[in-house]
């Protein structure tokens, strides 16, 4: 045994930004049962946030930024997250949240010497705070506050690097065994939207990692706070390299998009983007034909995002990648992903061009009008319209003023959110735009519902309504038979019952499905959120990539904890133990949304959800008359009483009473008395 | 040689671009001389040449008159759109207002719609087919369009049958409309946002490459 735990750096940097101090702890006593990531990060969180009811923006609010033993291995997938924790600002009302970052951010800061960083205070100047192989620097941020998250990071490494060009080699401070490099630094970075307290402000690390949904890019500027940098040469102990070489080799043979010789494909070129989730063919463009060169996280051999010629759009994925359309051109959609990773503003949280829009054809926004703006709405299908309206948000002028607030704040303001959330404005969880259908894909609305914002987490999602509703609109056969399916992620979760996976009219309320989200919220809690793993491809349920009619089973769960076994080496680990790890972590956040006023009756998804039917195709496996096939679910609303009893059975199977507290035996039995006595110190024991 | 509407409409906004410089002048796309012989300008809203018209779409619908162009062109107010669906992996459904034929034809027709996209984020367009035509006819007022696309389309059984011939039918139809299209200003950056894409090295490239 190494003189720190396998997988870890052995320390955690206390950042007190009041007095520009820092302390150090030793992360070993957090291994154990915190792990890394969420876990590590909520318990931090716990311990140094004293007042956990005070505002998001306030100076007591404590963010936390955690690795985890996978980030910066060549775990799959799993190599390059950290997850970032704290009171966030954009939720409606505010709670305890969370967010992740991938790209290379996990790996330097174990580099640089620190499992995680816990953040306090505010700071009396505007700075940066550079951390070099274990050492830390307050620095004047002055003269980057204004500039955006690009400028600011490449401003960083010319700092750190002493200006050396790109390729060169230049001596880490300190000692010989400093060590050299070529690598940039790693820098975390808010943009103007940050600085000006925006909402859904993101903090950006390279051009399109950012930490998005949550708003703590707007906390980070509360604190004054602009960046944090890490560099670093030290390694970190793996307990068994050759097995996890091997695990990784064995992965990617199973797993990986043969490039030369593609085992499945999409059935026509204009499928292939759309196929890609399910596919992982790199770049998610047909290789040799793209336009961009594919890129990924540190360690990761999938490769999702893409690096163009003219930089604009690069790394982009996901939401913000598609944020803007309306102008056609793919140079603009490009240009205007980027423009949010500058300025620091979450594609999701800022979805809002369309509703605005349809407001001004409704004649209720405009110049002179109810809402009183010169957006200029005339040129909506032009790129000056997009650029015109995020430089607004993010500066807070004119409409941006109300539009930082976040679109729900905003449209209470115009008094226009009770008629809106009827359905022109579908924001059915705390704010948050719709990701999946809360009335159908339930793991993602009770999910979100029950924790604290829009879960987005794939792992089911892709294939319960990807692997049907993609094939289908291209006329083909979905993947797999619903029945087959079903029986395969059953599997592949460990749930071994099909039934969990029912999205029919009763199924979406059984005692199945109730069991189906609190194991959801496990394994993402444990898997997704405390070891980073990517849930663009994890939990890996079935193999679309090398489907064949008798083999299509995915690695999960066996190689996560094989993975988990190889780098840590904990060889007493289980897949159970990691889902009580990931309940323990639960019930912590619960704690702590019970303390900031949480209660059943805040738990209300929109109206919509209840009265609005389903009126598009949206493939789900049911089982109806005995028999499985896939529904296109039209006409579908939750019911209002029968969410009630899925909550109420939901809090049982966690552990909480009926107003969904966590009870005191359940707390203790997790070795959470501390957490069970601060609830009955507020009043809120159970 | 452009084939299609987008080809058409792009290869339309070069041919202006070009024709309204002036000889040496430089494209500051990529700081190359674009006017290597001495070209006359022409008017950058001049109509374009015929060179653009479709014998496919004239064989199946009549040219509009100009006022027919403008007619079916022109916007639409809240209660005249129709709504369509991007179906996105990373995103989820995010629903589309449509206010005009040509929003109609960005929609359904622009590389996201289609398939060439970002990263891995491909989406996809839903619509009910019955509204559509029935908006083209009623509301937009393409009576011609609506008619070829109604016997079309109800040949078809797959949605993606549909929805591919409905693309091929509105890529043909907005060649014709062309020339009655606003001019398409190229430098349409907002009113403090210009620089962005314009100012040195950022962050993304350097790092990677």
């Amino acid at each position: 045994m190494a003189d720190r735990a396998y997988g870890y750096a052995g320390k955690i940097l206390v950042l007190n930004l009041e007095d520009e101090s820092y302390e150090t702890v030793d992360t070993d006593p957090y291994v154990g049962e915190w792990v890394g990531g969420h876990g590590l990060a909520s318990r931090l969180f716990w311990e140094y946030c004293e007042d956990k009811t005070v505002d998001a923006l306030d100076d007591r609010n404590v963010i936390v930024i955690a690795s985890n033993p996978f980030a910066g291995t060549i775990v799959p997938a799993g190599g390059g997250r950290v997850e970032v924790t704290g009171l966030g600002p954009f939720s409606y009302p505010e709670w305890y949240s969370r967010s992740s970052v991938g790209g290379r951010l996990g790996g330097s800061m174990k580099n640089a010497g620190y499992d995680a960083v816990v953040v306090r205070g505010t700071a009396p100047r505007r700075v940066w705070v550079n951390v070099v192989n274990g050492d830390v620097t307050y620095c004047d941020a002055e003269d980057l506050w204004g500039k955006d998250s690009w400028e600011t990071q490449e401003a960083i490494w010319d700092r750190v690097t002493n200006n050396t060009p790109l390729g060169e080699w230049f001596d880490l401070p300190g000692n010989r065994e400093s060590g050299r490099s070529t690598s940039r630094p790693a820098v975390f970075a808010i943009g103007q939207a940050g600085e000006n307290l925006v909402r859904s402000a993101t903090i950006t690390h390279d051009a399109s990692h950012v930490s998005g949904q949550s708003g703590f890019g707007a906390v980070f500027g509360a604190k004054n706070l602009k960046a944090l940098s890490f560099m670093g040469t030290k390694s970190i102990d793996i307990a068994d390299p050759a097995r996890l070489v091997e695990l990784r080799l064995e992965i990617q043979e199973k797993l990986g998009y043969k490039v030369d010789d593609p085992v499945n494909e999409a059935p026509v070129p204009q499928a292939v983007p759309l196929y890609s989730s399910l596919l992982h063919n790199p770049g998610g463009g047909t290789v040799g034909q793209t336009i961009g060169r594919p890129d990924g996280c540190q360690g990761c051999y999938r490769n999702c995002r893409a690096i163009y010629r003219d930089r604009m759009g690069n790394q982009s994925t996901c939401n913000a990648a598609a944020y803007y359309t309306a102008s056609g051109k793919r140079e603009d959609q490009k240009r205007c992903n980027s423009l949010l990773n500058q300025l620091g503003l979450d594609g999701y949280e800022t979805d809002m061009p369309v509703y605005l829009y349809n407001l001004y054809k409704m004649g209720v926004m405009g110049k002179g009008k109810e809402i009183d703006t010169d957006l200029p709405f005339e040129n909506y299908n032009k790129y000056q319209f997009i650029d015109t309206l995020l430089h607004r948000i993010a500066n807070r002028e004119e409409i941006g003023e109300d539009l930082a607030e976040g679109l729900v704040r905003a449209t209470m303001k115009w008094g226009r959110w009770d008629e809106d959330s009827k359905g022109l404005l579908r924001r059915p969880n705390w704010g948050y735009p719709e990701h999946y259908d809360p009335r159908l894909e339930v793991e993602w609305s009770y999910g979100s519902i029950f924790t604290e914002r829009d879960i987005n987490e794939h792992g089911i999602n892709w294939c319960v309504h990807h692997s049907a509703l993609v094939p289908m609109m291209f006329g083909q056969e979905p993947f797999l038979p619903a029945d087959k399916l079903v029986e395969q992620v059953a599997k592949g979760t460990g749930l071994e019952d099909p039934l969990c996976f029912d999205y029919s009219e009763k199924g979406i309320y059984s005692d199945e499905k109730v069991r189906a989200v609190s194991w959801h919220r496990h394994y993402g809690r444990f898997w997704i959120q405390s070891m980073g793993l990517c849930d663009w491809m994890w939990p890996s349920l079935v193999n679309f990539t090398n489907m064949t009619d008798t083999d299509y089973a995915g690695v999960s769960p066996a190689f996560e904890v094989e993975l988990f076994k190889a780098v840590t080496g904990r060889d007493d680990f289980t897949y159970e133990k990691s889902l009580e790890l990931g309940h323990k972590q639960l019930l912590l956040d619960r704690a702590i949304w019970v303390l900031q006023g949480r209660e059943p009756e805040t738990e209300q998804l929109a109206d919509y959800v209840f009265e609005l039917p389903t009126d598009t195709p949206y493939q789900l496996p049911v089982y109806e008359n005995g028999t499985w096939s896939y529904s296109d679910c039209l006409g579908r609303t939750l019911d209002r009483g029968r969410f009630k009893d899925v909550q109420q059975r939901f809090y049982a199977s966690e552990g909480w009473n009926e107003r969904g507290y966590p009870k005191r035996e359940v707390l203790e039995q997790f070795g959470l008395a501390d957490v069970a006595d601060a609830l009955d110190a507020a009043g809120k024991g159970a | 040689m452009a084939t299609s509407y987008v080809d058409k409409r792009d290869a339309a906004r070069l041919t202006k671009a070009i024709f309204s410089k002036s000889p040496g002048e430089s494209d500051p796309a990529n700081g190359k001389d674009v006017l290597g012989t001495e070209i006359p300008a022409i008017e950058a809203d001049a109509a374009l040449p015929d060179d653009y018209a479709s014998p496919e779409a004239d064989r199946l619908f009549p040219r509009p008159t100009p006022e027919e162009a403008e007619h079916n062109l022109r916007d639409l107010t809240w209660g005249e759109h129709i709504v369509a669906t991007r179906m996105a992996a990373a995103r989820g459904n995010s629903t589309a207002y449509l206010y005009s034929l040509q929003e109609a034809a960005i929609f359904f027709l622009d590389g996201n719609s289609g398939g060439v996209t970002l990263g891995s984020s491909g989406s996809f367009a839903w619509v009910d087919l019955d509204r559509f035509v029935a908006w083209i006819r009623d509301t937009v007022g393409d009576e011609p369009f609506a008619a070829v696309l109604e016997e079309k389309l109800g040949a078809l059984d797959a949605y993606n049958d549909k929805i591919e011939t409905m693309r091929q039918l509105l890529d043909l139809r907005m060649t014709q409309y062309i020339p009655y299209l606003p001019a398409d200003e190229e430098d349409d950056a907002g009113e403090d946002g210009a620089s962005d894409a314009d100012e040195g090295a950022v962050a993304g490239e350097s790092a990677r490459e």
